[in-house]
């Protein structure tokens, strides 16, 4: 009777607990990280069957235990597979806004413009606005350069802070965990608190897989011992007892270091987490700055050759186009005062390579070089090596700037040239009588530097040459006067200091040739033609605007390659995702289904309650 | 058999299906909107850089033909030049001709010499005629003046060097022709030479076209008659051969004038070409792309209501 009774009990105990457990799934259905409880009835011990004591053949049910329905294997195979999605998404995510940068800058197109601007100018070497517009598309091509550098230089160090952010997170989850792994050590097994630990814990093991690839173990009571990638060599981040190591991203924004703080030592990640994604994206922004770097350098250094050999229309030879250094100003990080600083490279001054410091004092400024070589103080403008250093009002004294020399395509400038001294006419003209025998012309080459004939004569043209006979030919100047007596007229080279030129084989006695230098306003325009020539030589890339072109698409090529990734990843993250789920989630049909499964047994428990109660009562009554 | 899904990822997969209908179907709508698929290099990045090659030859085409109309310009406006000058010289040959015939009196000479001098000035004035940058077309590289006059007083190419260059494919031409070239040089004298003598006719000199004008006046209105015979035999002779080189020099202007109009032509047909292409690999083919759009929208509409469907059956509305 005791029996039926404590049956009826225990069914009715165990099944509530059941129900409870199904209603806190129903509760969390939607809650992330929740792992759906099941709740393990078990058999109840029998007694020895005394008075007050159950019956040794029947034993009832009791609740045994809250467990987490987990599976290892597929809740492993989901963080991994978000790992590795969060990496090519990162990436993804990275590259596509160099890409629209890229893009949007459109280095190459502009480039090409200043080559169309040098076609026209050689359309119409003496036109002013020819000039003007050549100038105002050499300086949009500066600018591209210049105003591309600083936002990839903006996007890089952007990158460089989210990673170091995600290096920050990683630490953070680490601490987090190792709090967790105590309170696992000391808690008890198998009840809903401890439960609650496990959700708590594996949303941590996720999100730091987000980050990083990790190994997982799992010892008692569920406390993990972490390590970065896994294998023997893999390092250890949470350590089972004790507390987690660090990491951190090097200067470079390409390594990850263990212990950055004491003792930096390089680490080499697995391909996989936001982390490894970011580094891999700094490394092609990395790239893509160093192309463009390139790229500015081969081009203004082209130009500026190419502008120097010419003569302008002022009749002087033709100087740099542009000027390939700048300075860029770094605001100290403790600086109380908002003063702004205005900085002025004169034209064709060289800021020194150590840089400068700019220091506000009580009654002045100080500026000095970076290595300590110079200094002026005073209240400023400062002058020092070509810069002129304005400072406005607000500075606090101990306020510091760092000026650093800037290379490359942010250095890049137009420099302040007018119309008039674009080169489009070659150095020298050379013509001759058209009763000559020679069917070609004369060639010069020269340094520009300082020029002087074979024999030491340091006048320069205008020469007259007669071919005398022999193969040999006399250099006059204007007025008559011999210059150099006899040269070969044999198409030779002849050599004098900064100057090398030839006369035509085919020149016959009684030829004469004329060497002039080119006079200012001339509508000679071989050096803008040449221009074009220059822009179709290839370097080892191709012509600049191809390797310019070259360099988008090849971004573009690595965008789209980890789009192909990323949505790979993340077909293989959702469907991993769901087969963690199939086990771990809350399906509320199945819940539904359950309830109405436990809720009958609960009511068939309560029914022998019932039936036990009744026969009490009846043989209660017998005795009455 | 279904496989067992949670509420949750069940719902989550559901939306994410929807949202990329949606992301598809306004990734459709801007290229029809826009009216071109390949926006940036991650969109597709061997159409990307092709179309790039391709922009980048058909603006440098585009540079290259109007540095080439500038030529043509030049060269036709040479050659308007050069036919006025002939049609001078030859009226300059008629009148020698008209000159040497001994029936006319001096009266008569000094009228054909004057009109001689008008021609030879307003050759002089076509020698100057200047281009649309106010450059002297004969002159060469130089500034204008193309001519001056020099010591002896004789009319002298005051320009120097080659006329400015066009570049064509593969080569260089010269846009232009110099004075020389089209006008002919006068030799200088050889200072080591004696004196001529005063009293026979000085011996045949090579001269330009305007000082063989000059020469030409100049004999009609000489007084000796030895002198004024051989003066204007040597005038005549010289003109025709002016005669010659100008048509020479036409001949050349022409070729070059040709061979630009020539590559203008391909270049257009190029350029052409380059557009048909970018617009192949860039623009949207608007049949397609709104047939796409169609399909996605039947497509979505069908899983939005499938998904409001499905995840209306429940068993929860069965528990009492």
């Amino acid at each position: 009777m005791m029996d039926l009774l404590n049956l009826g009990r225990s069914g009715v105990l165990a099944f509530q607990r059941a129900l409870n457990t199904t209603g806190e799934n129903v509760a969390n259905a939607d809650t992330p990280g929740y792992v759906r409880r099941k709740a393990i009835l078990a058999t109840q011990p029998a007694g020895r069957g005394g008075p007050l004591e159950r019956f040794a053949g029947a034993s009832g049910v009791r609740f045994d235990a809250l467990v987490r329905d987990v599976d290892a294997l597929k809740a492993h195979a989901a963080r991994t597979a978000s790992g590795d999605q969060a990496r090519f998404g990162a990436r993804l995510d990275w590259l596509e806004r160099l890409d629209s940068l890229n893009t949007s800058a459109d280095v190459s197109g502009r480039v090409g413009a200043f080559f169309n601007a040098g076609t026209d100018l050689a359309a119409a070497p003496t036109s002013r606005a020819a000039r003007t517009l050549f100038l105002a598309a050499a300086d949009d091509a500066a600018a591209a350069f210049a105003g591309h550098g600083e936002t990839l230089a903006a996007l890089d160090s952007d990158i460089r802070a989210e990673a170091a952010l995600s290096a920050r997170r990683v630490n953070d989850l680490a601490g987090a965990l190792v709090l967790v792994n105590e309170q696992l050590r000391r808690g008890d097994p198998g009840d809903a608190s401890a439960a609650g630990l496990l959700d708590n814990r594996d949303s941590l093991l996720r999100d730091l897989a987000g980050e990083v690839r990790i190994g997982i173990t799992e010892g008692p009571r569920g406390v993990v011992d972490v390590t970065l990638g896994s294998g023997p060599a893999a390092v250890a981040l949470v350590p089972a007892t004790g507390n987690s190591s660090r990491i951190g991203v090097a200067p470079d924004g390409l390594t990850v270091l263990l212990n950055p703080e004491f003792n930096p030592t390089p680490l080499r990640l697995p391909a996989s987490g936001r982390l490894a994604g970011l580094l891999e994206a700094s490394a092609d922004i990395g790239k893509a700055r160093a192309a463009l770097d390139n790229a500015a350098a081969g081009f203004a250094g082209l130009v500026n050759d190419w502008h120097g050999r010419g003569i302008d229309a002022n009749g002087a030879p033709g100087t740099a186009l542009f000027a390939v250094q700048s300075v860029a100003t770094t605001v100290g990080k403790a600086n109380i005062g908002r003063a702004p600083i205005d900085v002025v490279l004169a034209d064709g001054s060289v800021p020194d390579v150590s840089g400068y410091r700019l220091i506000a004092e009580a009654g002045g400024f100080t500026l000095a070089r970076g290595d300590g070589t110079a200094s002026v103080t005073g209240p400023g403008p400062l002058l020092l090596d070509g810069l002129t250093v304005t400072i406005g009002s607000g500075s606090a004294a101990g306020d510091q700037w760092t000026l650093a020399p800037l290379n490359g395509a942010r250095g890049l400038s137009l420099r302040p040239l007018l119309p008039d001294q674009v080169a489009a006419a070659e150095r020298w003209q050379i013509d001759a009588p058209t009763s000559n025998e020679a069917r070609s012309l004369p060639t010069i080459f020269d340094d520009a530097a300082a020029l002087a004939l074979p024999g030491g004569d340091i006048t320069p043209p205008p020469w007259r040459i007669t071919v005398i006979a022999g193969g040999l030919a006399e250099i006059r100047d204007p007025t008559g006067v011999t210059l150099l007596a006899t040269v070969p007229a044999d198409g030779s080279l002849i050599e004098g200091p900064g100057l090398r030129f030839t006369l035509p084989a085919s020149s016959a006695a009684g030829d004469m040739f004329r060497i002039a230098p080119t006079p200012a306003d001339s509508q000679d325009n071989r050096r803008a033609i040449e221009l074009g020539r220059l822009r179709l030589q290839p370097g080892p890339n191709g012509t600049i605007e191809a390797e310019l072109a070259a360099d988008s698409a090849g971004i573009g090529a690595r965008v789209a390659d980890t789009r192909r990734l990323e949505a790979a990843a993340a077909t293989l993250k959702e469907d991993t995702a769901r087969a963690n789920d199939a086990v771990s989630g809350v399906d509320l049909e199945f819940e539904a289904a359950e309830l109405t499964r436990l809720q009958a047994a609960y009511r068939a428990n309560a029914q022998v309650l019932g039936v036990a109660r009744d026969l009490f009562d009846q043989i209660l009554g017998l005795t009455r | 058999m279904i496989p067992p899904v949670s509420s949750r990822s069940g719902h989550d997969a559901a939306v994410r299906r929807l949202t990329d209908l949606s992301r598809q179907l306004a990734d459709v709508q801007q290229q029809i909107s826009t009216g071109r698929k390949v926006v940036k290099a991650g969109d597709d990045p061997i159409a990307f850089a092709r179309a790039a090659a391709l922009k980048r030859a058909d603006v440098a085409a585009s540079g290259q033909r109007r540095a080439m109309d500038a030529a043509q310009s030049r060269l036709s406006a040479s050659e308007v030049a050069l036919t006025g000058i002939a049609d001078i010289t030859a009226r300059a040959k008629e009148l020698a001709l008209a000159g040497r015939n001994a029936t006319l009196n001096a009266g008569d000479r000094a009228v054909l010499a004057s009109e001689v001098q008008e021609l030879l000035s307003a050759a002089l004035g076509l020698a100057e005629t200047r281009g649309a940058d106010g450059e002297a077309l004969f002159a060469g590289a130089g500034t204008p003046p193309a001519y001056g006059t020099d010591g002896a007083g004789l009319a002298a190419w005051a320009g120097l060097g080659a006329p400015p260059l066009v570049a064509v494919t593969g080569r260089v031409l010269e846009a232009g022709i110099t004075g020389p070239e089209a006008f002919g040089e006068t030799a200088a004298l050889d200072p080591l030479l004696p004196p001529p003598d005063p009293l026979l006719p000085p011996p045949p000199r090579t001269r330009n076209l305007f000082d063989s004008l000059a020469h030409l006046a100049a004999s009609l209105t000489d007084p000796r008659e030895a002198f004024r015979d051989a003066g204007m035999d040597e005038a005549i002779g010289a003109i025709d051969g002016h005669i010659d080189r100008l048509a020479g020099a036409q001949a050349v202007l022409g070729t070059r004038g040709a061979r630009l109009d020539a590559e203008a032509e391909r270049l257009d047909k190029t350029q052409l070409q380059f557009k048909t292409e970018i617009s192949k690999l860039e623009d949207t083919d608007l049949a397609a792309a709104i047939a796409q759009l169609d399909r996605l929208g039947v497509i979505l509409d069908a899983a939005q209501a499938s998904f409001a469907r499905v995840s209306r059956l429940s068993l929860w509305d069965d528990i009492r």
